[in-house]
């Protein structure tokens, strides 16, 4: 389809990029007609996959990479935030509601993106990094409503 | 007494690295007004929060806890106040959502 695009973005791991890969998101999905509702949820969702990288991943060091790739493809949206910091040991663990392994943090980040997103998926390895990849198809927008009907 | 309460109004985005700072200046009012009772955050010009944002909040509220005093939240953009709820936070302090919407739910952005 003429409208599908696919960005990748590798940004330094500092907190102030995720504010930055949230308005790319926004400029990346502006072609795409959506609701402000869904722009938010998918902000959300984006910003928690990015700070847990250089929060966890990076445990705040700020000389690491994170990698993010936006893909629309027949309005299915994938974003993949990607670390090559320490892992997760326990994949299922982390997801759990409230949990998590620093003091001062809740444990929803993982609960977002659950909610907000129609599919997500982790792979990490110890040592290695994490990927999360998160999947939502782009409701009809009201361009698309309004040429069908 | 009037000094028992104060109203702060965080600005634009509550996410890592504005929460940290937020968080510090915060952090340093609470600690210089140790006779402060209430605390209340109004969030009308806040557009977004993530669990970083939260996590903020839930601070302030264990601060305002330790010393018997209150906390609570008002003002909350529809958008705001769904991650509010979400996260539980509503049992732990009054969450006020705000009157009239700045931008209509449902409202399209984009390419028309
Ligand atoms: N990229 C990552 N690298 C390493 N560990 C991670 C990563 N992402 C998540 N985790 C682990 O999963 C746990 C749960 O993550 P989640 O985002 O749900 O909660 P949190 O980040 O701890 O708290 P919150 O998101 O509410 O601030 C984290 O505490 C951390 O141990
Ligand atoms: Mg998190």
């Amino acid at each position: 389809m003429g409208n599908d695009n696919r960005v990748e973005l590798r940004v330094k791991s500092i907190g102030e990029n995720v504010s930055l890969v949230r308005m790319m998101a926004s400029g990346f999905l502006y072609p795409y007609d959506v609701t402000f509702d869904v722009l938010d949820e998918i902000k959300i969702a984006l910003s928690e996959a990015v700070s847990n990288c250089m929060i966890h991943g990076y445990d705040n060091a700020e000389d690491q990479e994170v990698v993010v790739t936006m893909e629309v493809q027949n309005r299915h949206l994938t974003i993949q935030v990607q670390d090559t910091g320490v892992g997760i040991v326990d994949i299922a663990r982390a997801m759990e509601p409230a949990f998590s392994t620093r003091e001062e943090h809740m444990g929803l980040g993982f609960v977002f993106m659950q909610t907000f997103m129609d599919h997500i998926e982790v792979c990490s390895e110890p040592g290695k990094g994490t990927t999360v990849i998160m999947r939502k198809q782009l409701p009809a927008g009201e361009q698309q409503m309004s040429d069908a009907g | 007494m009037e000094k028992d309460t104060l109203t702060l109004y965080p600005q634009g985005d509550l996410d890592m690295a504005s929460a940290k700072k937020v968080k510090e200046s915060l952090d340093s009012i609470l600690c210089s007004r140790g006779g402060l009772k209430q605390l209340i955050i109004n969030l009308g010009d806040v557009h977004f929060i993530d669990s970083s944002g939260l996590g903020m909040l839930i601070g302030c509220y264990k601060t305002m806890y330790g010393r018997q005093g209150k906390m609570m939240i008002c003002d909350a953009s529809d958008n705001v106040y769904r991650v509010l709820e979400l996260s539980g936070m509503k049992k732990l302090m009054p969450v006020m959502r705000q009157e009239s919407q700045k931008t209509a739910r449902g409202e399209s952005y984009g390419k028309r």
